[in-house]
């Protein structure tokens, strides 16, 4: 129990001394990760390679199956819609990806932020990769892009100092709206 | 949170002209160093047809290298296929590089795309290339408020120059 108070309190310290060093940094809340962190590194598979090889694409939120990728939502999301660009293939590297495979990539990449400010009503978005442990990837055996839409105040006062954050948990409708466009897009 | 210490991007957030002017082609600084005929001064690593690879002159970290268009839009479904595909795989030989020559653990790879995503310059897209290293947000910027950052940014232009 000491132990363990210790712990949270260095974290806490190292918290706040992160937070006086550096203020410009924004802070989007995240608790519903809070399972999923709980959860981090546990698989004994790859959870990506079992959605993609099960058929049960509304159950996974599979939005889309591209010739080399599917576009699903990311059950544990940064932002309402966020949404990940996952390559059928199980690999980890980018440069693993064909040219074939990276000119689908970027049409795709190009659609998804469409659908961020048209179907979602985005202002903005983020697209990322983490690539690697050392660069912050949790899954870092199997490529995955982000898009993280993203809306103006989305990291205002309510949840930087309210330690809160307004999120519309539905899943099924982030999921049914983006299915819409999508589909209607390609 | 993890939080990558960039001091001297002071600088550049000071610089208020650059964010607020930058809508017009004219001002961005993008076009300007694009017509400008002095790659070196620019830090431009290599033209391609339609992209440019370029170091980021105010870089979170060593080696961090730009993927950023011509065309002057802040969307990427704006931009031709063509130059959207060079793109993905300018950003594909910039992250085998970043593993193999300059020996990153990791590498980031990202774009703010609008003002309320990040991004500094939105009227013209630009892709992030970030090598990563093991414990590049250690104790040092955490806790010391110093972050070590081993490169001459010169140095790194003249390395990466090669391997492109």
């Amino acid at each position: 129990m000491k132990l363990k108070i210790a712990f949270y309190s260095f974290f806490i310290l190292l918290h706040c001394t992160a937070n006086l060093i550096e203020k410009d940094v924004q802070i989007l809340r995240t608790p519903a990760r809070a399972n999923y962190d709980k959860q981090k590194g546990q698989y004994t598979s790859c959870p990506f390679c079992q959605e993609i090889n099960d058929d049960n694409d509304g159950q996974h939120y599979i939005i889309h199956r591209a010739q080399s990728f599917i576009i699903m939502l990311n059950l544990y999301p940064y932002a309402p819609g966020h949404m990940l660009i996952i390559p059928l293939r199980h690999i980890g590297n980018l440069y693993d990806l064909t040219d074939n495979e990276l000119h689908e990539l970027a049409e795709l990449m190009a659609l998804v932020s469409k659908a961020c400010t048209q179907a979602l009503c985005a202002d903005a978005c983020n697209i990322g990769l983490n690539l690697g442990k050392d660069a912050g990837a949790s899954i870092p055996e199997h490529l995955h892009v982000h898009v993280v839409p993203r809306k103006h105040g989305d990291t205002g006062f309510i949840s930087v100092i309210g330690n809160a954050q307004v999120v519309d948990p539905n899943l099924k409708m982030m999921y049914s709206v983006l299915k819409k466009y999508i589909e209607g897009a390609i | 949170m993890k939080i990558l210490y960039v001091p001297w991007r002071k600088k550049y957030a000071q610089d208020v002209n650059i964010k607020n002017e930058c809508a017009e082609k004219k001002n961005c600084p993008f076009c300007t160093a694009f017509a400008d005929n002095n790659d070196a001064k620019n830090y431009i690593i290599k033209r391609y047809n339609h992209n440019v690879l370029i170091l980021n002159l105010y870089p979170y970290n060593a080696g961090h290298m730009m993927v950023i268009p011509y065309t002057h839009t802040s969307n990427i479904h704006e931009l031709s296929p063509e130059a959207r595909a060079e793109m993905v795989e300018i950003m594909s030989q910039a992250s085998q590089v970043a593993q193999e020559k300059l020996g990153a653990h990791g590498v980031n790879i990202g774009m703010n795309l609008g003002k309320e995503a990040g991004a500094g310059i939105p009227s013209h897209i630009h892709l992030h290339v970030l090598p990563r290293w093991k414990g590049d947000t250690n104790f040092m910027p955490l806790l010391a408020n110093t972050k070590t950052i081993s490169f001459d940014l010169n140095e790194i232009y003249a390395d990466l120059k090669k391997y492109f």
